[in-house]
């Protein structure tokens, strides 16, 4: 058995590094395009427990000083808004967003 | 290069989609010394094609019928080399899982390589329009049974009682603490381990995208769901059932279940309080 390792082990360690197709781009789509209502933090309320991130599917909430949503990527499905303890997220229709748009 | 996420963010799976942030909480838990692998399914969008991938750790696109074998595979391998450290998850879901992942599955639950399997339970083959599978619940409404499905769904969690799995658990979206600390828990075990996670799939059970999670919890608090672990021959009860009378609620609140009669709710309610009986009898059992 030991020898058997000690085969396989300088087979394995005469191949390249990479063997066979490898996928080497990371996906990259801005999917904050598909969102049709957005959701808004309001600061003032939030106590910054950090469950909206939690339960976020995408990833796009980040616990910082202030909790901040990446819009780029944000799909608008709403689960913070409904997860959130103290209801301190807005879900805005896009149509009727007023501020700075990411998108 | 900017710090690389362990799962991209662009990724194009449905709004509100649970698989996403199963895989997310998963990495989070496991960490980037991960080898994953996923078979056809919704989660080969995470896999991607072509030249892309979204995962920022090593991950294989499987075959349907094969995972639990690709992931012997990379265990023995990584036994080889000496990469103990390496944790190997398989990613599939309950078409891959229960119906035809189910031979390789327990061929490598009986051999005991050291791998993590999370099963994520949409109840349908939902990447391919939402056909029925073997773990669709009685009476609800799929592309292949249009008016309700007629047979009740098979129950893997029971069946998997009887194998040599180093750690078993159910959990649920609807508390990613708990699969989180599930996930730990299973990392550290030498040996294969199963977590069966319900994703309740909003595109596919038709109810709105924000609705995800509650109807998750929803789902634990009906007894609908079970969350319980095995460890060294012993089952523990997470969380009890607080009222079976609110599984009429849960399965109003999804499309899919329209078409049910009363006669179909009260079969389904009897089904659930069978089920977590028989599970508080096999708790009470010293080994298993």
């Amino acid at each position: 058995m030991q020898e058997l390792v000690k085969q396989r082990t300088k087979m394995l360690e005469t191949l390249p590094k990479i063997v066979g197709p490898v996928s080497v781009k990371v996906s990259d789509v801005h999917t904050g395009v598909w969102r049709y209502r957005r959701p808004v933090i309001r600061h003032d309320d939030c106590i910054r427990c950090g469950i909206c991130a939690e339960y976020c599917p995408c990833g796009v909430i980040e616990k910082a000083e202030v909790m901040t949503v990446d819009y780029t990527y944000c799909k608008g499905c709403g689960i913070c808004t409904v997860e959130c303890p103290k209801k301190a997220i807005d879900f805005v229709l896009e149509s009727e967003f007023e501020g700075e748009g990411d998108q | 290069m900017a710090e690389l996420d362990l799962l991209s963010k662009g990724m194009t799976t449905c709004q509100g989609c649970p698989m996403e942030l199963i895989g997310r909480s998963a990495l989070e838990v496991l960490g980037p010394k991960t080898i994953t692998m996923t078979p056809p399914s919704c989660s080969a969008i995470l896999t991607g094609s072509g030249d892309e991938t979204g995962w920022g750790i090593p991950s294989v696109q499987t075959v349907l019928m094969s995972l639990p074998a690709f992931a012997s595979g990379v265990s023995e391998a990584l036994k080889i080399r000496g990469m103990d450290d390496v944790t190997v998850m398989g990613f599939a879901g309950d078409g891959g899982t229960f119906d035809i992942g189910l031979q390789s599955l327990s061929g490598a639950i009986e051999r005991g390589h050291k791998a993590i399997y999370i099963c994520y339970n949409n109840e349908a083959y939902m990447n391919t329009g939402g056909q029925r599978s073997s773990a669709t619940t009685l009476g609800a409404s799929t592309k292949t049974t249009p008016t309700g499905k007629k047979e009740v769904s098979k129950n893997i969690d029971f069946m998997l009682l009887h194998t040599p799995l180093a750690y078993q658990a159910t959990a649920s979206v609807g508390n990613i603490r708990d699969f989180k600390r599930k996930l730990a828990k299973a990392a550290t075990k030498d040996g294969p381990c199963f977590i069966h996670v319900m994703t309740p799939c909003p595109s596919g059970w038709k109810f709105p995208a924000d609705q995800t999670v509650q109807i998750a919890k929803l789902a634990i608090k009906s007894g609908m769901w079970l969350l319980f672990e095995r460890e060294d021959g012993k089952i523990t009860i997470n969380q009890k059932p607080t009222n079976f009378e609110l599984i009429p609620e849960y399965l109003s609140r999804q499309k899919r279940f329209n078409r049910i009669n009363d006669e179909i709710t009260a079969q389904i309610i009897e089904e659930a309080k069978t089920r977590y009986e028989t599970l508080q009898q096999l708790s009470q059992l010293a080994c298993l």
